[in-house]
């Protein structure tokens, strides 16, 4: 009897025979989506682990600082950004970690339909695609981030980084893409589920990842001609709350605020460090614009893009597109009805006097959560139809048909140069001088289509968190951060003695846990091992 | 000073046999039952009943009596031709025959074999702290306290070091009723008695929880047949010295140029100016709202505070029953501005002997509420006392419409703003806490016990946000939450006592028992924005935007089941053995549930031997030795048991696409472990008791080794298997170990002086090891998660294999570099004249993270304590010193205070004293805000030497005349005046050197101890106390 009252069962949960319930399985889907926003505990400190890698992408590479309030303030994003990094700063693990806690929870519905016998068949196939087309985009995450990773699949079956190689792991990532691909539907009634094209264009990116131009070409073709995606007609107008499923998006984490869920972590919370201060946001001003991107816009009389990279000036010609990315003070921010001020830049002295603003949403909209964590339901698009197009015409530059990169990278600029440009606070004429053209003479040379192409990616999608992998899978990582880093740090101190070490710093390093916690081969060897350099 | 008092006298007189009466009483006024009454030379002879009274028919007007009871000096008294007499006996110093309570039963004190620590409550009760477990600190041998001094904080007990990982808090027994928690919803007055069974062949009766130790609280009943009442009450006032001095507006300005100057950046200043030196201008902001100051921030947040006690009780007894009454209330405000904890408490305590005394069936009930506002210290996020270190100076308290305002460049809130909007977010507590018990006489030496005891403990939180803008930090939605929870735990037990004296020598006591033991929780909460006001009326769920609601909640059980068993004999009073076992069951352990506890202890009254001489100088002699295991289950409930559940934090999902819905997802709870087992503390302790010149002066030595094996511990697993929401799993892996030495000394002077006192003085070393964490983890660390909040993502301590729990980790700074060129020459690429040399540990010619190593341990190399009382006559000294050596604290607080990194901040005026080319002699690295070095991370600089000595308590007490006392009828007043905290030295420059925990309840709890982020600091506190006895 005193066993009897010694059996105490959890409340609130179910058990391993009601998981694999239809309608239960169902719920260990949405979990499985519900990492995508790189939550995963209940701290507040997804900005360790951002789904929009805006620390990985952008504040590592040649396009954004830190920020925040000194360089203590989230001092070991601070030397990830001076390249003093290794496998304990938090930002490495944790973010190593939830993108492995994707793959479980994918997995873990995986093989809850391997063994469910009462699931509509169906419906079973199309979660399986799903899962897998989860399960891809974790892996590739992994890969574009650490390199050297693990494999577990659904059975659990394991390869430590020791016993898998990256190569390898590419093909693994290709297959669950293929498999999405066979099953998913042309279009989903969720829009939180990819379609059958979203997993084409998630193909065309590993191609493009690992150089293969022609099949990278070939998936990016899928996308464009049947997948029914237009870009829309405003750049502005990509990242307002309106737009979350719109016809430019391709795939996008779906995010929520006001849901009843107790601290809103189901909005941006990977970005909450993202408001830039002034009168109507909180101040955390982390990912602050670099001197050298705002300066990437500056245009010629023409409207081309000027590559030496001087300091902009009021009286420059820019892109229209600097400022609906960039907070620049003296232009109206948003909807607000005030211009960006110098005063909203926190640690001005340290960090500049720019602020985020593309991925940023109007204080006024009811998207905006106006208390803490701040965060929004602006959703954020892991692939949107533009970079489609830029991957295409990047391929096709790599085969050589220039005339056809042309085309794509003009697709782009025609967008900016013909959308609305942001307006003084009067609403009499342009905020500044904006011009922008298309590409209307052939490349002279497959050189300066490449760097047309590079330099159109960097403008359509900076503070989007590709800009650090782009640069290393171009192989230009190393020259392009460091010329940066041997100039901007005249005006950014604290980037001083900062050096990008080619052949490590590609990669992040492994997470030290990862190899102390990660087992031992029969001869004692740890079977995780440290990437090359850390 | 015993006399006789002759003011009453029946004085009928009769020549050859008088009936002489009397009343015996001890020096409180109590009477003492049964106590002896013997006419000197003869066999005759009596004892006091009830209520202490006696009447003895004697042979000689002249006769004298000699008066004895166990426990008190023997006394003799001339009768003089009195007939009526009253005699107050006085407390034997040593108290060898004070029975205490231990587990189930009770004992002699002399015929202990355990490590016991009697705690004389008379001399703790009157500290001005709500809860007993704070008034321990100190007072006992072995046994330290680590608590914040908020009002009603939380405090945490380390018995004999820390046993385990997580949970090293010892487990209570109040009135035969174990618990774990809610300490501070005991009323202190209403105890009678309290030990600490710090031993396992002490506690091991308890063994399911007593690991860490077991703390047995007996609280009053009623002793004579006359009512007796008392009123006890004090009230003071609390104040906070030893306030940091942060920079002036003026120095600030001046600092953070010398910053810019050293970094090579042209001054630009949106507040100071972009000039060769900074400017206070008249405003911070462009409106001119906000008026320049030179504001003391700190100063501003802390205020004297009123702490007040009453306490009235009312006890009757009688030789069928006793009874007890009380009602207690409490309230300390806090020196920080607007904190507070106030508590009322009801008591009734009753027996009732039936049935020719074969049945005696009683309860002891509590019913307390407390009221508390509380504020999160020891925290980077939302602590005030951090933030008035941040803020800086000039920022003005109000703007010119008064209302709070901040410094426009930085995040950090107004801190006395913070305190003022928190003010009235009140957490109420309701605690039923009692037992009702039977206990059977079945034969002459056989006792039948069923007790019932149960907690029942609501607590209530509304926390109201409003809306502000001070100017930066605002929040333009207000916010109301509200949390409930609820516990209820009950234990019943059923206990046969067997004791038998054979042929006079062979002493026999014999216990069997079973106990179960269930545990409930439940948490609800709920919260809503947009309420149309900030005003009180307004904050209910009902008001805010429905759009906007929250609700979660949780619920938990647990149960224990229990066997258990002890046996005592004792051999003519001169060696004692004792035998306990316990076999238990645990709901949170499934394929291992059961753990058996064994325990075994021995004494040797070496006194007692015909070959020791009792007329010598050593009056008391025992050896006690013992040995036993303990265990430990105290992980969450369900780790055994695989299972899925939603939470909202990290499960749900708008799949659909919606902004403000999601659809609810399920993922793994736990990385089940169905083979977790019991952790098992393995205990031997010896100890020598002394006492000299008839037990005036004794010591008592106490060697201890502890084993801690099966280690119960959150192992992390590799995070490509484990994922990240269950990042670990329970297992029992590692070993702890933990060995201390306990002296402690008390000597008495003789009472019956006019002035006589007392010195005890305690002391005790403890050696903290982690032996193992299992194979392949050499650390733990806090979890990140944690750090976020509360660490400004600083990992300051590890807990690693060979080092103490929670030793600091860090690089160690070597000095400061004099000059460019030997920094050039260094491993260091970035650092310049004025960084920091950092030891190369690894000996590779590069500063990277694998040179960092131990930089301290915040545990001391002894800790002690010395109480010395003294009576002249109707006045009574008390002086209470407690001291801790050789602790180092891990002073966090300097992250934003000694560096500019952080500019927007303010600093301590130790920068002022930051290495410049004319200022070498110093440990703080140059002014940079750049700090390309990396000065500011983890390092010896910021563990600083945290022992201390500290005047405790001071108290000075006069007890009326009792003619005067008779005019109020009462027996005695005394009046006392206290100083707690008179004063401190130490060399620590924070608020306080003893540091509490950061968190009470955190699994992580002690793996990051001593690192101070700002911490509530103890008060220095005056109180006036009045004793009134009827």
């Amino acid at each position: 009897c005193s066993d009897e009252f010694l059996e105490k069962e959890p409340f609130g949960e179910l058990t391993d025979d009601q998981v694999e319930l239809p309608e239960n399985i169902e719920s260990l889907v949405i979990s499985a989506y519900s990492i995508l926003n790189g939550q995963g505990n209940e701290a507040s400190n997804a900005f360790n682990s951002p789904a929009s890698n805006w620390s990985f992408g952008d504040v590592l590479s040649d396009d954004a600082y830190k920020g925040g309030g000194g360089t203590g303030d989230q001092n070991q994003i601070h030397r990830m950004e001076i390249y003093n990094i290794d496998g304990q700063i938090i930002d490495v693990v944790q973010k190593w970690s939830v993108l492995y806690e994707g793959v479980y929870r994918a997995n873990t519905v995986l093989k809850a339909l391997k063994n469910t016998t009462e699931f509509d068949e169906a419906t079973k196939t199309q979660r399986v695609a799903e899962m897998r087309f989860l399960r891809g985009h974790f892996y590739f995450e992994l890969k574009k981030l650490y390199n050297r990773i693990s494999y577990t699949d659904e059975d659990g079956n394991y390869l430590s980084n020791t016993q898998i190689t990256p190569e390898e792991i590419w093909t693994k990532i290709e297959d669950d893409f293929n498999a999405a691909i066979a099953v998913l539907p042309e279009t989903q009634a969720d829009p939180g589920r990819p379609t059958k094209y979203a997993a084409w264009a998630y193909l065309s990116k590993t191609y493009l990842y690992q150089g293969e131009w022609q099949l990278a070409s070939d998936a990016a073709d899928e996308v464009i001609s049947k997948g029914g995606y237009s870009l829309t007609p405003n750049f502005s107008e990509i990242f307002i709350p309106e737009n979350d499923n719109g016809a430019e998006v391709v795939f996008a984490i779906q995010y929520s605020i006001n849901d009843g869920s107790p601290s809103n972590y189901n909005g941006s919370i990977g970005d909450r460090l993202m408001p830039p201060g002034g009168p109507r946001y909180a101040a955390y001003g982390f990912l602050r614009p670099s001197q050298n991107l705002v300066n990437a816009y500056k245009t010629d009389v023409e409207g081309m893009p000027i590559i030496g990279n001087d300091d902009v000036t009021e009286t420059d010609n820019v892109d229209p597109r600097l400022d609906v990315t960039i907070g620049r003070p003296g232009i109206p921010y948003k909807d607000l009805e005030i211009n960006y001020e110098e005063s909203w830049a926190r640690d001005l002295a340290t960090y500049g006097p720019y602020g985020p603003k593309k991925r940023v949403i109007s204080a006024n909209h009811p998207a905006y959560l106006q208390s803490w964590p701040y965060v929004t339901a602006a959703n954020y698009s892991i692939i949107r139809y533009a970079d489609v197009l830029l991957w295409k015409a990047e391929a096709e530059i790599e085969l050589e048909n220039l005339e056809e990169g042309r085309t794509y990278i003009n697709m782009i600029r025609e967008r900016a140069k013909t959308g609305s440009y942001i307006q003084n606070l009067e609403g009499t004429a342009n905020a500044a001088n904006y011009l922008i053209d298309t590409y209307d003479d052939p490349f002279a040379s497959k050189e300066e289509a490449t760097i047309a192409l590079r330099t159109e990616r960097r403008l359509e999608m900076a503070h989007e968190g590709h800009r650090f992998f782009d640069l290393v899978r171009w192989g230009i990582a190393a020259d392009v951060i460091n010329t940066y880093l041997a100039k901007e740090q005249i005006a950014r101190g604290f980037l001083t003695g900062a050096t990008f070490v080619a052949g490590k710093h590609e990669y992040m390093p492994i997470p030290q846990s990862q190899i102390d916690a990660g087992g031992k081969d029969e001869s004692g060897n740890a079977l995780t091992t440290q990437n090359p350099g850390y | 000073y015993a006399h006789v008092n002759n003011d009453i006298i029946n004085a009928e007189y009769s020549a050859y046999q008088q009936t002489v009466s009397g009343t015996i009483t001890d020096n409180l006024g109590e009477p003492l039952p049964g106590a002896s009454i013997m006419e000197k030379g003869t066999t005759n002879g009596t004892t006091t009943d009830f209520d202490g009274n006696f009447s003895i028919d004697v042979s000689d007007e002249n006769a004298v009596l000699v008066i004895s009871y166990i426990g008190f000096n023997t006394q003799e008294v001339s009768l003089n031709g009195e007939a009526n007499i009253s005699v107050t006996l006085l407390e034997n110093a040593a108290a060898l025959s004070e029975v205490v309570v231990t587990g189930y039963t009770s004992e002699r004190k002399s015929d202990l074999t355990g490590a016991v620590a009697i705690v004389d409550m008379g001399g703790v009760v009157s500290q001005p702290v709500a809860s007993v477990d704070n008034m321990l600190q100190g007072q006992i041998s072995g046994v330290n306290v680590v608590s914040s001094a908020s009002p009603g904080g939380p405090s945490s007990l380390r018995i004999r070091g820390y046993s385990t990982i997580r949970n090293n808090d010892p487990l209570y027994v109040i009135d035969g009723v174990p618990t774990t928690s809610g300490i501070n919803l005991i009323n202190p007055n209403d105890i009678e008695s309290l030990q600490v069974l710090k031993d396992a062949s002490s506690s091991s009766i308890y063994g399911s929880r007593a690991a860490n130790g077991v703390v047995i609280i007996t609280t009053k009943k009623g002793k004579s047949d006359e009512t007796k009442v008392s009123i006890n009450m004090h009230s003071g006032i609390q104040n906070t010295t030893n306030l940091p001095n942060n920079l002036s507006a003026e120095n600030y300005g001046n600092v953070y140029w010398q910053g810019f100057a050293n970094d090579g950046i042209t001054p630009a200043h949106a507040i100071y100016g972009n000039g060769a030196t900074p400017v206070i201008p008249d405003f911070l902001d462009a409106e001119n709202t906000i008026p320049s100051a030179n504001t003391d921030w700190v100063g501003e947040i802390f205020d004297p505070a009123i702490i007040q006690s009453y306490n009235l009780s009312l006890a009757k007894g009688g030789e069928k029953s006793h009874s007890m009454f009380s009602l207690g209330y409490f309230d300390q405000e806090g020196t920080l501005k607007y904190t507070d904890f106030s508590r009322i408490t009801a008591r009734l305590n009753s027996d009732y002997k039936l049935f020719n005394d074969v049945v005696t069936i009683g309860e002891n009930l509590t019913v307390a509420y407390s009221k508390s506002v509380g504020t999160s210290t020891n925290s980077l996020l939302g602590n005030a006392v951090y933030d008035a270190f941040r803020i800086p100076s000039i920022a003005p308290v109000y703007d010119i419409n008064g209302e709070f305002t901040g410094y426009p460049l930085s995040d950090t809130q107004n801190p006395l703003g913070n305190l003022y909007r928190n003010k009235d977010n009140i957490e109420n507590r309701v605690r039923v806490f009692g037992n009702v018990f039977t206990e059977i006489q079945l034969f002459e030496d056989l006792k039948f016990k069923t007790n019932f005891g149960l907690n029942y403990t609501t607590s209530d939180r509304t926390s109201f946000s409003p809306t502000y803008k001070e100017p930066n930090p605002q929040r333009v939605i207000n916010s109301l939450s509200v949390r409930n929870n609820k516990q209820f735990d009950w234990v019943w037990s059923n206990t046969l006592n067997y004791t038998k004296t054979f042929a006079d020598k062979h002493n026999f006591s014999a216990l069997v028992g079973i106990e179960s033991i269930e545990n409930l929780y439940e948490v609800t909460t709920a919260s809503i924005d947009d309420l149309p006001t900030n005003e009180l009326n307004i904050r209910i769920l009902n008001a805010g935007d429905q759009g906007t609601q929250t609700n979660s909640g949780d619920k938990i059980e647990y149960s224990l089941f229990s066997y258990f068993g002890k046996l005592n004999y004792t051999y003519d009073n001169k060696y004692l053995f004792s035998a306990t076992l316990r076999r238990d069951g645990t709901s949170k352990l499934l394929n291992n549930r059961w753990g058996t506890f064994p325990a075994l202890s021995a004494g040797w009254k070496i006194s007692e031997e015909n070959f020791f001489n009792n007329e010598g100088v050593i009056s008391n002699l025992k050896l006690r030795a013992g040995w036993g295991v303990t265990g430990n289950q105290d992980i969450p409930a369900y780790q055994t048991l695989s299972g899925y559940s939603s939470n909202p934090y990290y499960s749900n999902y708008a799949i659909d696409g919606a902004q403000n819905s999601t659809q609810t997802g399920f993922t793994l709870s736990r990385i089940a472990n169905p083979d977790l087992k019991w952790e098992t503390t393995t205990q031997t302790n010896i100890g020598l008791d002394f006492g000299f010149l008839n037990d005036a002066l004794t010591f008592s030595a106490d060697y201890f080794y502890k084993n801690t094996e099966d280690l119960l511990l959150f192992k992390t697993l590799a995070p490509d298997q484990a994922g990240f929401s269950n990042s670990g799993q329970w297992q029992n892996v590692g070993e702890m170990e933990n060995k201390g030495f306990e002296f402690t000394a008390d000597y008495q002077s003789d009472r019956a002086k006019d002035f006589n006192f007392n010195i005890g003085v305690n002391f005790s070393v403890i050696d903290n090891e982690l032996l193992s964490l299992g194979e392949g983890i050499n650390f733990i660390e806090t979890d990140p998660g944690v750090l976020n909040n509360v660490n400004f993502d600083q990992s300051t301590s590890r807990t690693a294999v060979g080092q103490p729990i929670a030793s600091f980790y860090g690089h160690v700074v070597e000095g400061i570099f004099a000059s460019d060129a030997e920094a050039a020459s260094s491993n260091q690429s970035s650092a310049v004249a004025g960084d920091y040399r950092f030891k190369d540990i690894n000996n590779d010619n590069v500063i990277d993270d694998r040179d960092r190593t131990f930089i301290g341990s915040p545990h001391a190399d002894f800790t002690y304590g010395i109480n010395f009382t003294a009576n002249y006559k109707a006045l009574d000294l008390t002086l209470f010193f407690q001291g801790s050596q050789g602790n180092d604290i891990y002073d966090l607080s300097r992250y934003y205070t000694d560096f500019f990194n952080l500019a927007n901040y303010n600093k301590n005026d130790r920068i002022l004293n930051a290495w410049t080319p004319q200022n070498t002699n110093t440990d703080l690295a140059r002014v940079s805000l750049n700090d390309p070095n990396n000065n500011i991370r983890p390092s010896s600089y910021y563990v600083q030497d945290g022992s201390f000595l500290r005047l405790k308590t001071f108290q000075l007490g006069y007890t009326l005349p009792e003619n005067v006392a008779e005019k109020i009828k009462a027996s005695r007043i005394r009046v006392y005046l206290e100083a707690y905290n008179l004063f401190t030295i130490t060399g620590y420059e924070g608020l306080d050197p003893e540091i509490g925990l950061q968190n009470y309840d955190s699994d992580d709890r002690n793996l990051d101890i001593g690192v101070d982020r700002g911490i509530y600091p103890s008060s220095q506190t005056f109180t006036l106390g009045l004793n009134f006895n009827f």
